[in-house]
């Protein structure tokens, strides 16, 4: 009986380490340094100009608790502002990352429709796994990716002015790219604009879901989204796990 | 030929003092060089420190220096290895959690307690109907010492019973703003109480388990943890075990604190049905309502009220170390699985604990001549079994277990003197 037991319990689904920590952004500190709030879970990176600004704010937009990042790029000088809030992931949970089914609920706002035509802002998910990087940006219009060495950026269409859910198949795209699976991975959200394109940039994400290849979760998350990854062109981002000016 | 001479104390007695002088000389000494390493290499002048540990040095040297004086100033001075113990202990608590921690809380746990009995204190506030986030911020708690779910997220309710905040209101009305000083009043009220309550030829080694590394004493109140909070009042449950309106009032109160005692109950209520057993069935049963009454009305007295305020927020809250899909995190069984060695469900330890505390309790009933003092570290065992089995599970059932050495030697004197 204790065999019978024992195999039936080996026969239920395993339940690995989560791959992504505090995925709805829900913990909040206060950085000693600027005093303004961040996500405490969240490694915050920046880089910006003299006058750029980072600002970082829990909020609510249509109906969904949300983490707001905003930049201001005062077009000054020829320094970008960049903002990156990232997590290291790697042994078990980076396994359950790359198994899973990721998905990302973002708001693109609908005056972003003008950004997304810059190519000077971004607003995305990128990993880096100190080899090569992959950017997925959200991105009004269809486009194929763009690969060079050591990166990749794949452009997701999403609706603005309201929620979407983007999927994020990162181990798709390692394949896709040729690249060996990472043994650690640096993930996260990014926002920058670059020197060129002045004012405020904003993007809005509600949370990342993460479920196994097993369940049918997703698929009416992605009725929701409309369809695949298309291509736009864009310069890839310059982020590269700098750690200059966090704020 | 020589007669022996009749001595008012026995060589043995003499040599485990002089024993206990070493250790607790050596203990101290260990500890103080530890301190020095935390408060003085590197991160700077910490005055504070530096007289600290001198006081620790100078202690600890004149105590392993006093071990061989002769036995009339080693007697007279029998409870002496109780300073550098305590002295160690606060010092290096003290020491850890503001020089290597720099103030911050390394478990949520104490966070959300300290927050809960700000926010009943200054407002009257339930807490089992409040998000503790804030909490983490208050009190610098690092993402790594949070408790993660499997989905990512993390708890931010507050899991205990009531007593676990209630405990700190009184020290937040006085200002306290580490609430580790109150963990160490408890250790030190352990120390004391097994101290005074041991035999007296024994006491100074009696405390020695206690402090066979630095983890249980030190380390574990330094990073936050709170079980000592339980220990006390389950040290006294165990103290009066043979007065069940007593027992049952300290055993009420360390369920009051945490769920961790919980798992005693079953044990308790066969020690009080068993023990007694000069007298008759009918009056057993009536000791063992006793116990198990008076248990209930103090623990019901402390948690009621907030119950009332809030029926599923207690119970969901209170349940939810039991309940919720925590992340896998252990030194014990489950380490297979976390390490990948074993592929089960998570419902494969709950049903091992349940069959292990099954066995246990059959056990405690039908062997209970044998097992009689033993019970006081089955929820170790039981714990140890289980899908979170933490160190802190298992080894703050020492004292416990010491609490039960002293009862067996008191037992077996009174069964000499009856002989």
């Amino acid at each position: 009986m204790a065999g019978v037991s024992f195999n039936y319990l080996r026969s239920r689904p395993e339940y690995p380490p989560p791959a992504i920590l505090d995925p709805a952004f829900d913990l909040w500190v206060s950085d000693r340094e600027s005093g303004q709030k961040r996500p405490l879970v969240w490694e915050l990176d920046s880089v910006k100009g003299v006058g750029d600004q980072v600002m970082l704010e829990e909020t609510v937009l249509a109906g969904k608790t949300t983490l707001e990042i905003r930049v201001f790029e005062d077009g000054f000088d020829e320094v970008g502002v960049y903002v990156r809030l990232k997590q290291m992931i790697d042994g078990a949970r980076l396994r359950a990352f790359l198994d899973s089914e990721v998905g990302v609920w973002v708001f693109l706002e609908s005056s972003s429709k003008e950004q997304s035509d810059s190519p000077s802002t971004i607003f995305g998910v990128q990993t880096n796994d100190g080899l090569n990087m992959l950017t997925f940006i959200f991105s009004e219009e269809a486009s194929h990716p763009q690969q060079a060495p050591g990166s990749r950026t794949v452009f997701l269409a999403t609706p603005s002015g309201r929620w979407a859910y983007q999927r994020i198949d990162v181990a798709g795209e390692y394949k896709d790219a040729h690249w060996k699976k990472p043994e650690r991975l640096s993930f996260g959200v990014t926002l920058g604009a670059q020197a060129s394109a002045p004012g405020w940039h904003v993007g809005y994400v509600h949370r990342f879901v993460v479920e196994t290849p097993t369940s049918a979760g997703l698929t009416g998350q992605e009725e929701f989204i409309g369809t695949a990854s298309l291509a736009r062109s864009l310069e890839p981002p310059r982020i590269r796990d700098s750690r200059i000016g966090r704020q | 030929m020589t007669k022996p001479i009749s001595l008012p104390f026995s060589l043995d007695e003499v040599f485990i003092l002089r024993l206990a002088f070493l250790f607790s000389g050596q203990f101290a000494l260990y500890e103080g060089f530890q301190d020095w390493n935390r408060g003085m290499a590197g991160t700077g002048a910490h005055p504070e420190v530096a007289i600290l540990t001198l006081t620790v040095y100078g202690v600890s040297i004149l105590v392993i220096a006093m071990s061989l004086m002769p036995k009339s100033i080693v007697l007279r001075f029998r409870d002496l290895p109780l300073l550098p113990l305590v002295l160690a202990t606060v010092t290096s608590v003290y020491v850890v959690a503001r020089i290597a921690y720099a103030g911050s809380y390394r478990t949520d746990v104490l966070a959300y307690s300290h927050y809960a009995a700000i926010m009943f204190a200054r407002e009257g506030a339930n807490p089992y109907t409040h998000q503790m986030a804030k909490a983490l911020d208050m009190f610098a708690v690092q993402p790594t010492d949070l408790t993660p779910l499997t989905s990512g997220a993390y708890l931010h309710t507050f899991q205990y019973p009531a007593l676990h905040f209630l405990v700190f209101v009184p020290f937040v009305w006085f200002g306290l703003k580490d609430m580790r000083l109150v963990l160490v009043l408890f250790e030190i009220g352990v120390i004391l109480a097994l101290y005074v309550k041991g035999p007296r030829k024994l006491r100074p080694m009696l405390l020695l388990p206690l402090f066979a590394g630095s983890d249980l004493m030190v380390n574990f109140t330094a990073a936050s943890v709170t079980d000592a909070l339980w220990v006390l009042p389950l040290l006294f449950t165990a103290f009066y075990i043979e007065k069940p309106l007593v027992s049952g009032v300290f055993y009420g109160l360390a369920c009051a604190v945490k769920q961790t005692p919980w798992i005693l109950a079953p044990f308790l209520l066969i020690y009080m049905i068993r023990a007694a057993d000069d007298i008759g069935l009918r009056e057993r049963l009536l000791r063992t309502v006793r116990f198990a009454g008076m248990a209930a009305v103090v623990f019901l007295a402390v948690n009621l009220p907030f119950v009332l305020g809030g029926p599923a927020a207690w119970v969901g809250n209170v349940l939810t170390p039991m309940t919720a899909d925590l992340v896998i995190q252990s030194q014990g069984f489950s380490l297979l699985k976390q390490i990948g060695l074993l592929h089960v469900d998570t419902i494969f330890f709950t049903v091992l604990v349940a069959a292990v505390l099954v066995t246990l309790i059959v056990n405690y009933y039908v062997y209970f001549d044998e097992l009689r003092y033993v019970f006081w570290i089955f929820p170790g065992i039981v714990m140890w079994f289980s899908y979170r089995a933490l160190t802190n599970y298992i080894i703050y059932w020492t004292p416990l277990m010491l609490v039960s050495l002293i009862l067996w030697y008191k037992g077996e004197q009174t069964k000499e003197v009856r002989m």
